[in-house]
């Protein structure tokens, strides 16, 4: 392999799942045409092919759906929206704690976590960049929601059958008399949906890499 | 920086506390309650006639209803094993130990702790455990239709109490399981040492 | 090769500087940015990232088209042609050009034309 076809490679590395190929091949085919001409105009192979290689360096804006991204911010604006949903998940399970139920803790050691990784970012003041890619998140989104949907329709489904349908499985049925079986029976029901959190902390990605974009950001701030 | 949302988090996060507070208070409240409410039915005058209405049954020869009546009645300290005897409608129960230990267990506990010379501790213990069995005797008579005698077994003494007996305590037996004829009628009473001392000695049939 | 000055002013007309050069011929990618050299009388270098970001656009925007063609020098290399939309595109962003050039040293400049 020529060394320009190997460094080439080197380029497209990261994103093999991409179309790329006919780009890489359009690459390297400038390049060896820009090598032959300097080859051509005087200088040794070595330096064309150096000279070459510096003409570019990186091929992440070229990839569909790449954007740059100021990472910093765009961790920040996650971390940040994921604190809220995990907080108001916490909130809203608290009052099942009377009925026994402790989801709630988990959730509040989520928030703390969650909480203290976001403090420790925002003191990070330096402005990274880097490229993530949209339809990449998306993709993921569109998972996870999926994944999420199938987990919350069996949970509810293996619920609904332990409530009404254990007359079958058992001698009797569990009832439900009085405010505190009703309590727990609620809680119960709450704790799959609780997990939205996550599905919904992924469902914004998309967005703020979007939002965090170098380009238009630069136009914000003017 | 999106400092409308940073306060969100403050907001949202001092809100939770609040929440997480009173919600953490009225656990420990019920909690409390519920120790309380178990402590009461170790005893024949507090004990709660509602907690034992679900063994209401026809038959003593039920065997895990019958049990499962007793351990929800006083002297539930002690280890029980119960002896049911369909043909003489008879309920046996073995606890382990003498009658005076089987009394000082079932007083052990915080509300109830006994102190004094050791004659007159035997005395309170004895005390207990007879009006113990009056409490216990009536409700399984009242609870169990066909249930004619129970014979209370300690390792060094046996009583047996019919069901004849105990019915001749009371005027309104057929509706005693009714709340305020039971607290009147068969709790207030056993309030009473005297009371207790004279009524066991004519319904704890030594055998 | 002053590129700090040049860069900020001229990145907005790349495309247009692109679809010049195909209007002249079809043309690949390295011979577009000798081409492009040559025309600013070696003042401007096109730089090969921008160049592949350019022709990415202009092609979605099908003001341009490509096929592989077979390389004289060996290797096939993807050749673009501007298509009958980017003719009129090409015109249309020329003429704006020429207004907005007219406009703006007006604007800028002292003393009459």
């Amino acid at each position: 392999m020529s060394e320009l076809k190997s460094y080439v490679n080197g380029l497209f590395a990261k994103y093999k799942n991409s179309q790329t190929d006919e780009l890489k091949a359009e690459i390297l085919s400038n390049l060896e045409a820009k090598k032959a001409d300097l080859i051509e105009s005087g200088l040794d192979e070595e330096t064309a092919i150096q000279k070459a290689k510096n003409s570019i360096t990186s091929v992440a804006h070229l990839i569909d759906g790449n954007r740059e991204v100021f990472i910093n911010q765009y961790r920040l604006d996650c971390l940040q929206q994921a604190l809220i949903y995990l907080a108001v998940a916490w909130i809203v399970t608290i009052p099942f704690m009377v009925v026994g139920s402790f989801v709630n803790l988990y959730l509040l050691c989520a928030v703390i976590v969650v909480g203290i990784v976001y403090l420790c970012k925002r003191a990070d003041k330096r402005e990274k960049r880097g490229y993530l890619n949209v339809r990449y998140y998306n993709k993921i989104k569109q998972i996870v929601w999926l994944f999420w949907a199938i987990f919350f329709i069996i949970s509810i489904l293996a619920l609904t059958g332990m409530y009404f349908g254990s007359n079958l499985w058992f001698s009797r049925p569990i009832k439900i008399d009085g405010p505190y079986n009703f309590a727990l029976m609620l809680a119960r029901y709450f704790t799959p949906l609780v997990t939205i959190v996550l599905p919904l902390s992924i469902n914004s990605l998309p967005k703020y890499i979007i939002k965090n974009e170098v380009n238009s950001d630069a136009e914000q701030e003017k | 920086m999106p400092n409308k949302k940073n306060k969100l988090i403050i907001r949202l996060i001092t809100l939770g506390i609040l929440v997480f507070g009173v919600a953490l208070f009225f656990v420990i409240q019920s909690n409390g309650k519920e120790e309380q409410y178990k402590a009461e039915q170790l005893e024949a005058t507090t004990h709660d006639i509602n907690y034992v209405l679900p063994y209401k049954n026809e038959y003593m020869g039920n065997n895990s209803n019958t049990v499962n009546l007793f351990y929800h009645l006083p002297l539930t300290t002690s280890d029980m094993k119960f002896e049911l005897f369909p043909d003489t409608l008879t309920v046996q129960i073995d606890y382990s130990d003498t009658l005076l230990h089987v009394g000082k267990e079932s007083m052990s506990h915080k509300q109830y702790a006994a102190s004094g010379l050791a004659d007159e501790l035997n005395t309170i213990y004895k005390n207990e455990v007879e009006k113990s069995i009056i409490y216990n005797s009536t409700a399984a008579f009242a609870l169990i239709d066909n249930l004619e005698y129970i014979v209370y077994h300690f390792s060094d003494v046996s009583y047996k109490v019919s069901r004849t007996d105990i019915k001749a305590l009371y005027s309104n037996f057929d509706t005693i399981l009714n709340e305020t004829n039971w607290k009147d009628n068969v709790q207030s009473k056993l309030k009473e040492k005297s009371y207790i001392a004279d009524v066991a000695s004519r319904v704890l049939i030594q055998q | 090769m002053n590129d700090s000055i040049s860069s900020d002013l001229i990145r907005g007309h790349i495309d247009t500087m692109i679809m010049r050069v195909l209007s002249d011929g079809d043309n690949y990618g390295y011979e577009i940015i000798k081409a492009i050299s040559v025309n600013s009388g070696g003042l401007y270098e096109l730089k090969e990232p921008s160049l592949y970001t350019s022709l990415k656009r202009l092609e979605t925007g099908k003001l341009i088209e490509s096929y592989w063609g077979d390389g004289s020098q060996g290797g096939r290399r993807k050749y673009y042609k501007i298509t009958e939309l980017g003719k009129s595109t090409y015109k249309h962003s020329v003429s704006e050009w020429k207004t907005a050039k007219g406009l703006i040293s007006q604007l800028i400049e002292r003393g009459n034309s």
